[in-house]
Parts: C-alpha cells; sequence; structure tokens
C-alpha cells in the first residue's frame, strides 16, 4: 500500500525509470535505449557472468510479467464491423527492497582460471560477490570477496546499480486490427534502431484474440480467448521472449468497462556481453539464459470509454503483480 | 445458449463487485513482490578452514603476547600506545598499566598488571602469506595481564578474548592463562582457543616453536609458531 500511494509522492524514485518511459511512450527511442543500452554493456563489462546474473536478477525476472501485462482491455470484439486503433501501454512490476541487493556465493573455483598471474594452479577459492543490483543504489559499488580456507585473500570493486528503482518500468507501442468473426490481431512493435557496436534493438509483439459470444450467445459478458507472444532485444546485451495464453471476459457499465482473466504465460531472457578482465584487458564473451519465475496469473482491470480507452490493471501471478495502464485511440 | 434471469442478475452482481475487487486489491494487496535477487551466505568454516585461521591466530600471538611485559616506554602516559610494524602484525595496542590492589596508574616498568586492548574500530591488521597466497585478517581483543617482575626474566599470564575476522568471516578467541617471558621467541604455556561455532581448536603452548592444537571434533594439528602453517598430527 505504501508504494502504491507512493507512486504520487516523491518517495516512489522513479526517476530514470520514469524518463526511460516518458521518452519511449513520445518516440525518442532511439536515443535513449541507446544510452541505457551503452551504460548496461559497459558496466557489464567489468564484471562476470555469475556476478551479472545476481546484479541483473530483479530485471531478469520481472521483465516477463511486465511484458506479458496488459494484453486486453476489454474481451467485446465485433462479429461484423471492423475495429482498428493503435497507443500505448505503461507496466511495472514492483521491486521488492530486499532486491536492491544481492549476494552470490560461488564454491570451490580454481582461481588460478581467472587470474594465472596471482594464484598458483589448483587455488581453490570461494567467491563472494554482493553489493547493489541493477535497481540498487547507484553510488555505492559491489564488492567481490575471494576466501582460501576462510581467509580473505583478495578483495575488489564492483559495479555499482545502474537506476535506484521501486518499480521495474517498460513501455510498448501497440496496434490492433480486427472485427471480423470476432478476431482481433494485436502487435506491439517498435522499429528497429541500429546502434553500432551495441547491436541493434528491437520490439516486435503479436497476437490473437478471438471472441466467442459469436458463437456463445446470449451470455451476460463478453467473452475472449487469446495469445501473444513477444521479442524485445535490448542491444546486443538482452534478448528476451515472452509469451502468455489467456482466457478473459468483459462487461460494459458505460462508460466503464470491467474485465477479468486468466493467463498462463512464460519468458526467458538471454543475456551476452563481453567481459573485459580489468587486469589484463583479455576479452571474455559471456553468454546465459534466465528462465522466467512466472507461470500464471489472474487479471482484474477496468477501462474508462472516452473519447479514448484508458484503461489499468492489476495483473496477480503465481510470482508476482504487475500493474499496468493503457491508453488506446481508435474505433 | 439460454441464460436464465437469475443467472443474468448474478453475473452483473459479480460484475459491479469487480470494480471494488480491483481498487482494494491495488491498495491493500501492496505492491511488494517476493524477492528474486540471491541473497547467498557465505559457507560457514569447515574443521579445516579453522584450523588453518586458528594456526595463523597462534602464530600472531607470539608477537602479540610478549608486548605486555617487554614494553617500557616512560615518556608517555597510560595508556600507553604500542605501535606494531612487523611484516606479520601491524596496528597500535593501548597499554594501561597499573600496580598494587588499588591498581594505581604506573609506569610499565613499576607495573604488576596491564590491560591490553585495540581500539574500537582500529584492530591490527595481519597480513597472512603462505602457498603463494596473501591474505589478510584483523585482530581486535581486550586482555589483562598479571605481571611477575621478582625473578629473571620477567613473565606475564594473560587472559582475556578478542575476535579474529577476515573479510566477512569472523571468529573469536579466548587466551586461558598464557605464558610469555620477556625476550622469550614463543609462549611457555597457556592455551589459545580459537572458536567458530561448531567447531573450536585450542593451542597449547609450550615454549617452542611447534605448538599442539586440538579441535573439538578430535582432529590435531602441529601449528609452526613462525609460519603459522597448521599441519595434521598424525602421530596423535
Amino acid at each position: 500500500m505504501d508504494c502504491f500511494t507512493g507512486i504520487f509522492r516523491s518517495r516512489c524514485d522513479w526517476g530514470p525509470g520514469w524518463l526511460l518511459l516518458a521518452i519511449l511512450v513520445f518516440g525518442l527511442v532511439g536515443t535513449t535505449e541507446q544510452a541505457v543500452a551503452g551504460e548496461l554493456e559497459e558496466t557489464l563489462s567489468e564484471v562476470t557472468g555469475e556476478y551479472a546474473k545476481g546484479y541483473c536478477s530483479p530485471f531478469l525476472y520481472s521483465f516477463g510479467p511486465s511484458s506479458n501485462s496488459n494484453m486486453y482491455s476489454t474481451a467485446s470484439i465485433p462479429w461484423g464491423r471492423v475495429v482498428f486503433g493503435a497507443g500505448f501501454k505503461v507496466m511495472g512490476t514492483p521491486v521488492n527492497d530486499a532486491d536492491k541487493t544481492f549476494s552470490t556465493v560461488i564454491s570451490d573455483v580454481d582461481l588460478h582460471a581467472y587470474d594465472p598471474a596471482s594464484f598458483p594452479v589448483g587455488t581453490m577459492a570461494d567467491i563472494h560477490f554482493s553489493g547493489p543490483t541493477i535497481f540498487g543504489d547507484t553510488e555505492v559499488d559491489g564488492q567481490i570477496e575471494g576466501y582460501v580456507n576462510g581467509i580473505s585473500v583478495f578483495t575488489g570493486e564492483a559495479i555499482s546499480g545502474l537506476a535506484d528503482l521501486d518499480w521495474m518500468p517498460l513501455a510498448a507501442p501497440e496496434f490492433y486490427v480486427g472485427g471480423i468473426a470476432g478476431l482481433r490481431l494485436t502487435v506491439r512493435y517498435l522499429p528497429e534502431v541500429d546502434m553500432g557496436e551495441i547491436g541493434k534493438t528491437k520490439y516486435l509483439g503479436y497476437g490473437l484474440q478471438w471472441n466467442a459470444n459469436g458463437v456463445l450467445k446470449n451470455l451476460p459478458v463478453d467473452v475472449m480467448a487469446g495469445f501473444f507472444t513477444q521479442e524485445i532485444d535490448v542491444g546486443s546485451v538482452f534478448e528476451t521472449n515472452a509469451s502468455t495464453y489467456f482466457v478473459g471476459a468483459s462487461k460494459v457499465f458505460s462508460p466503464v468497462t470491467v474485465y477479468g482473466g486468466f493467463a498462463i504465460e512464460n519468458s526467458d531472457l538471454e543475456v551476452s556481453y563481453d567481459f573485459i578482465h580489468p587486469d589484463t584487458s583479455v576479452v571474455s564473451p559471456v553468454n546465459f539464459e534466465v528462465e522466467g519465475i512466472q507461470d500464471s496469473r489472474i487479471t482484474l482491470g477496468v477501462t474508462l470509454n472516452f473519447m479514448a480507452r484508458l484503461n489499468i490493471e492489476a495483473g496477480i501471478g503465481n510470482k508476482m503483480t504487475t500493474y499496468s495502464a493503457g491508453l488506446m485511440f481508435g474505433i | 445458449m439460454k441464460i436464465n434471469n437469475k443467472t443474468q442478475r448474478w453475473s452483473r452482481s459479480v460484475f459491479l463487485v469487480l470494480p471494488i475487487l480491483l481498487v482494494g486489491l491495488l491498495l491493500c494487496a501492496g505492491c511488494s513482490n517476493d524477492p528474486v535477487a540471491p541473497q547467498d551466505e557465505i559457507p560457514g568454516l569447515s574443521a579445516q578452514d579453522v584450523a588453518t585461521q586458528a594456526g595463523f591466530m597462534a602464530a600472531a600471538v607470539t608477537q602479540i603476547g610478549p608486548v605486555v611485559i617487554e614494553f617500557s616506554d616512560k615518556a608517555g602516559d597510560n595508556p600507553y600506545e604500542h605501535v606494531m610494524l612487523s611484516d606479520f602484525v601491524t596496528g597500535s595496542i593501548f597499554l594501561n598499566y597499573t600496580s598494587g590492589q588499588d591498581a594505581t596508574p604506573s609506569f610499565p616498568a613499576d607495573a604488576d598488571h596491564v590491560d591490553a586492548y585495540t581500539a574500537d574500530g582500529a584492530p591490527l591488521a595481519v597480513v597472512i602469506a603462505a602457498g603463494g597466497l596473501t591474505g589478510t585478517a584483523q585482530i581486535a581483543f581486550d586482555v589483562a595481564a598479571e605481571l611477575d617482575r621478582t625473578g629473571s626474566p620477567h613473565t606475564a599470564v594473560i587472559n582475556g578474548d578478542g575476535t579474529f575476522t577476515s573479510g566477512a568471516n569472523g571468529s573469536t578467541f579466548v587466551f586461558n592463562d598464557l605464558a610469555v617471558v620477556d625476550g622469550g621467541e614463543y609462549p611457555v604455556g597457556g592455551s589459545v582457543s580459537f572458536i567458530n561455532e561448531p567447531n573450536t581448536a585450542t593451542i597449547t603452548y609450550n615454549g617452542t616453536e611447534f605448538a599442539v592444537m586440538e579441535l573439538s571434533n578430535g582432529d590435531s594439528y602441529i601449528v609452526d609458531l613462525t609460519t603459522g602453517m597448521a599441519e595434521e598430527n598424525n602421530g596423535g
């Protein structure tokens, strides 16, 4: 409750997130994503993959639930009247305070493999990574400590948080067309942007929804089933895939539409970057994949139909709760 | 498909309640998700780890212990500060010398008692070099020593406790009647218990370079007090 009401106060620090959202929404996509992806890749290049897994974890696990949000704002789809429209969706997944920091231990590591100049072959150690996560304190550096027989044999500074956020924000433009046989095609799309060394950034998602009221006549509510699948690449650092299959129902109490539904979903996220060893400047490619932890959700939402269609929605998942809103223009 | 009026009324009621439910969920469910970032704890020390650390602690004691009886500064006031600058141990030990039953502050040479301690937040730094590795640890303590200057050489018996910290690993230690001699290279008696639950290593001094270390699990080691290296005592 604190954090929800806190959206309207300064204590919920959305700073860079809001900026990112605003710029994404208003179309200055290339410049911002280039900056964000560039900064992220530069930051990650200072740490190994094991560190990056812990550091990025709040982002990695909330990305899927966020992107699978706000798939519809009504279950009503005409069977014989063409409809189309466009707008944008914004989603936010709250970041738990505990996710502002992380602590990872990897055991029985041969330090010689990491730093041949400093450690003899077979120097087995436990390595402890700790510090702010990607959404943690931007003024505090992380720490890497190595232990041999419990004795600290090296310590080093790692990276600070990238953006101190209480919410993991995401925004997407959305387009739809439909109205024939109860079908509606929905697309989320951002044009591909070539960011040079960082790679290309793109966002493409598509899905189909089908309204069943043309078959199941006289139902007191509109009912619908559908799916949506999307791929979001942030430079060459993140490649994400998310899919959701859902059933929903809605009822109009003009000018308000109340809707709800159930979905099963999945997501995965692949992280790739080059780790540059701080002492030797040797470049080691890092690549790992993380499976999303959320696989189902209940959706509850309200849509206000007045000139445009404005909706707010809570997605209560089996692992995460996501909040989202949309503003769509069209017929 | 026909839906009767009762069902329609029920459905309508449900959908009228839904907005209230939604608002309630938004306001009452809070916005905090379960944490997903790893929060691993550093593994506890194994018995072998405790033996290794206790060995270095035992070696450090050979440098720290004699200070209480060998310190002879007359220029300062209580507490005196002794700065250790060896390759092994660096930092300041504070020494508060007293004499008599009323604990009158006195010069070191006249004292029969000394409280020795490290300042809060300023432990001694121990540099551990072994097997091509260099490690670090910090020792903080607050001990008391009874000084005997009646014979020659002078002796002291130390009791008290302290902490041994290396990175995030912390252990405690207790001096049990640790006997040191002015000019002596190694403690001549007593012991130090090095504790990291559930393991305790007890090092018993005998005036030689090699002290015996017994672990609470029954393992036995020989500690070379010049290096701090602990070798398993297969001879029992």
